[in-house]
């Protein structure tokens, strides 16, 4: 393995001495690394001095976190730029051709130029935090917990090597600088919302959240890698001259494979539509697997993070112990999804069945978007959120004395039967469209992709809207009647 | 040694290579000529297993392109047509840089061959400069330097003297012809009909992806114009007869000079000399009547479009 892995090491030497001899590289990453920590510094004192005049002390806690992250973020940018450059910069320079003439196997190059532009930017990020927090140390400002320290340096390391994968595998599949450059944004965008979301979870130092977040960038990381891999070959280097768009071809290829062999409706069902279930069974397995493990997930969430926080924070009337029934009637009302109107006639919200398809719809449609853009994976975790939501709530209601059984048999059970086999569906969908991405085929990349939307297309037209229509009308009729008589049953 | 059977390439709709078939021997160059988009380069990154051939297949020392990959670019030194190097290297990290990957890894033996291939191609004095300061000429240089680095047996060269200059072009020939003598089987691509003819053994004619015709310089001007023409001049007018055998035909007959057209030249042209001097002819010259590569490389094309093999 030494052996094999030794070129790899050449390759990134070769590019490191590259990057360390051409001053566009090193003076941003000196700047945002050495002078950033320096002014953002000065502008955290200032901050923390105005406001410890109005002895407000909790802000300046939640705000020292936030200037790490940023602190953090803008040398990992740089990343963008050399690994967007790495590979495709070679193609324009035509300097890779003997690099692909020597004999190396594809990983070795890929792994090669990935490492490459992996170094600097996380050298840069490292100490870019390190000398930040040095520097506020010294005057005098408070710093978050080690901990919280600890996680701001994961989130970062975690969200630069995430922008480093996403851009090698840009860069391998472009044919031109431009066109790597164009398409950044499919890196940038998702990496700023993600900023964004963590900045949230910082802000109430939720470490929790936090941690699976970086769960869930390193494992976007691993199979944006694997889909570096699985598409980096010579023969696509050296055989595209320009990127086309050929929209005939591939609404041909779309119908092709949404229609697949099918003449008619029923044989299209039969033949196609079973095919695709039986090609989706181990995901199906997987996700019916993880449906009780996520639902002990959100029980032992519940237990242990949010009662806690509610026993210490909460106003009395959703306190856990010692509450009258009209006081968990009123908590009910806060934690159900469906909010009863003051007269208890008619519902808060108007739960038509078209409102609930519609909401529904466009949740599936945005798992859909979250697993194209993470390769499944944000599907999955969309999932166990969604599943663990329910373990949380069936916690809440036994706080509450009331039972999650009937609460659940009256107020999901009825539309569930649909519903969350739909959803199931939908996940296991989104999920299997990844692995088949990062899986090697020897199709190109853009085959794979139309035909993962025709699965997904097909799917969604066989049996996720069909079951969700379902779900929705039972849900406005046979559960709202249910629910509601249950509710002024207890009261 | 490298083998191409029925080589064929298609980009989408598009067929860059079609049917192409030859073989090149240790010890032999074959220039593969033809103009711009004919099909050379992909013909030689096909045979670099750089691009998998959409059918027929290709063998380098008997490794096949597509199912030994590996072991067939350790049997290669690729000059690419672009000769562009890392310019923040400086040359002798540029082939350490590719003798390493090569495998070579004992330093002894690597600095070894690197400090002779710079020497060798005058590069010594410049070794610890960056490649962006070398001229044209240097970096097509420094280029040939790496594809030799590992000693490979197979040469595959792809406009190997493009955009330099005569001098640079005179040492990077020479070096061709010396590789040859060592025993490498040599591919050459190029477009210039001098450079072909100076150098290679056989040449293989491509258009639109297909070879039209493929033979020694003399045999291709064989086939396009027929067998070789001489011409006979007297010093003084002569109208006296021979018997001349029968293969040979007599073109056009002056008093000052005869043109003959001679199939087996090296038997038979010194019978017609002895023949005419007993004769009492006064002899003055007998030479080959010039054909040039580039006549003939017209009239190859000129004869595929005729037959629709090419647009």
């Amino acid at each position: 393995m030494r052996e094999k892995l030794q070129p790899v090491f050449w390759i990134l030497r070769r590019e490191l001495i590259d990057q360390l001899r051409d001053w566009r590289i090193l003076f941003p990453l000196i700047v945002l690394s050495f002078f950033f920590p320096i002014s953002m510094t000065g502008i955290a004192q200032s901050i923390v001095g105005f406001i410890s005049r109005y002895g407000a002390e909790l802000v300046i806690q939640q705000l020292v976190p936030f200037t790490i992250l940023a602190v953090g973020f803008f040398p990992s940018t740089i990343a963008l730029t050399i690994a967007l450059e790495s590979i495709v910069g070679e193609r324009e320079r035509n300097t890779i051709e003997p690099l692909l003439a020597t004999p190396l196997e594809n990983w070795q190059i890929y792994l090669g130029k990935l490492l490459s532009g992996t170094v600097a930017p996380v050298m840069a990020v490292l100490f870019a935090l390190s000398f930040y927090l040095f520097l506020v140390h010294r005057r005098d400002v408070p710093l978050p917990s080690p901990g919280l320290i600890a996680m701001l340096y994961w989130i970062s390391v975690a969200n630069t090597l995430m922008m480093i994968s996403g851009a090698t595998f840009i860069s391998a599949q472009s044919t031109t600088i431009r066109s790597a450059t164009l398409s950044s944004s499919f890196v940038l965008l998702p990496a700023s919302f993600l900023v964004m979301a963590e900045a949230n979870f910082l802000f109430w130092k939720d470490l929790l959240p936090l941690f699976w977040i970086v769960m869930a960038i390193l494992l976007v990381t691993v199979a944006f890698l694997r889909l570096g891999l699985v598409y980096f070959e010579r023969e696509n280097l050296l055989g595209r001259e320009i990127d086309t768009l050929n929209f005939r071809r591939y609404v041909r290829l779309f119908w092709r494979a949404f229609r697949g062999e099918a003449r008619s409706v029923g044989e299209w069902y039969r033949y196609e539509v079973r095919r695709d279930l039986q090609q989706l069974r181990p995901a199906l397995l997987i996700f019916l697997a993880l449906f009780p493990v996520s639902l002990g997930l959100g029980v032992y969430v519940a237990d242990t993070v949010i009662k806690p926080a509610l026993e210490t924070a909460a106003p009395p009337s959703i306190q856990t112990e010692g509450s009258s029934r009209e006081e968990l009637y009123q908590t009910l009302r806060r934690i159900l999804p469906l909010s009863v109107s003051g007269s208890e006639e008619a519902p808060a919200i108007p739960l038509s069945m078209g409102f609930i398809f519609r909401h529904n719809l466009t949740s599936t449609i945005f798992v859909f978007f979250m697993g194209l853009v993470s390769l499944g994976t944000m599907g999955a975790f969309a999932y166990l959120l969604n599943i663990g939501l329910l373990g949380i709530v069936w916690r809440g209601l036994e706080w509450a004395q009331l039972s999650p059984l009937k609460l659940y048999l009256f107020g999901v059970a009825p539309h569930g039967i649909f519903e969350i086999p739909s959803m199931i569906l939908s996940f296991a969908t989104v999920f299997y469209m990844g692995v088949r991405l990062i899986t090697p085929s020897g199709k190109p990349i853009s085959t794979i992709l139309i035909e993962n939307l025709a699965l997904w297309a097909r799917l969604m037209v066989a049996l996720i809207i069909p079951l969700l229509l379902i779900a929705a009308a039972v849900e406005s009729s046979l559960t709202v009647f249910l629910l509601k008589a249950y509710l002024l049953s207890i009261k | 040694m490298i083998e191409a059977e029925a080589l064929s390439k298609q980009f989408d709709s598009f067929w860059a290579v079609r049917e192409v078939t030859f073989t090149v021997k240790m010890g032999e160059i074959l220039a593969l000529l033809g103009q711009n988009g004919a099909g050379k380069t992909t013909t030689i990154r096909m045979l670099n297993a750089l691009l998998r051939p959409t059918r027929g297949r290709a063998r380098i020392m008997g490794y096949d392109t597509v199912e030994q990959p590996e072991a067939v670019h350790r049997s290669v030194g690729m000059l690419t047509e672009q000769h562009s190097l890392y310019l923040r290297m400086n040359g002798y990290e540029y082939l350490e840089f590719y003798a390493r990957l090569y495998g070579l890894h004992d330093p002894g033996e690597r600095r070894r061959r690197i400090t002779s291939l710079l020497e060798y191609f005058g590069l010594g004095q410049a070794a610890s400069r960056r490649c962006g300061e070398y001229s044209k000429g240097m970096r097509q240089k420094l280029s040939l330097a790496r594809a030799l680095i590992h000693e490979p047996p197979v040469l595959l060269l792809d406009e190997p003297t493009s955009a330099m200059d005569p001098e640079a072009a005179q040492l990077v020939r020479q070096e061709i012809l010396r590789l040859r003598s060592k025993n490498r089987a040599i591919l050459i691509s190029t477009h210039n009909l001098t450079e072909a003819e100076m150098l290679a053994d056989r040449i293989a004619i491509i258009a639109e992806g297909r070879i039209l015709a493929t033979g020694t310089p003399q045999e291709l001007k064989r086939e396009v114009f027929g067998e070789a023409e001489y011409l006979l001049r007297f010093q003084s007018p002569w109208e006296g007869a021979i018997t001349l055998p029968e293969s040979v035909e007599v073109v056009e007959r002056k008093p000052m000079e005869w043109r003959l057209r001679v199939p087996q030249p090296q038997t038979m042209l010194p019978l017609i000399w002895r023949g005419l001097l007993e004769q009492g002819a006064a002899l003055l010259t007998l030479q080959e009547v010039p054909r040039s590569l580039e006549e003939t490389y017209l009239a190859v094309m000129a004869r595929a479009r005729e037959r629709g093999e090419i647009q």
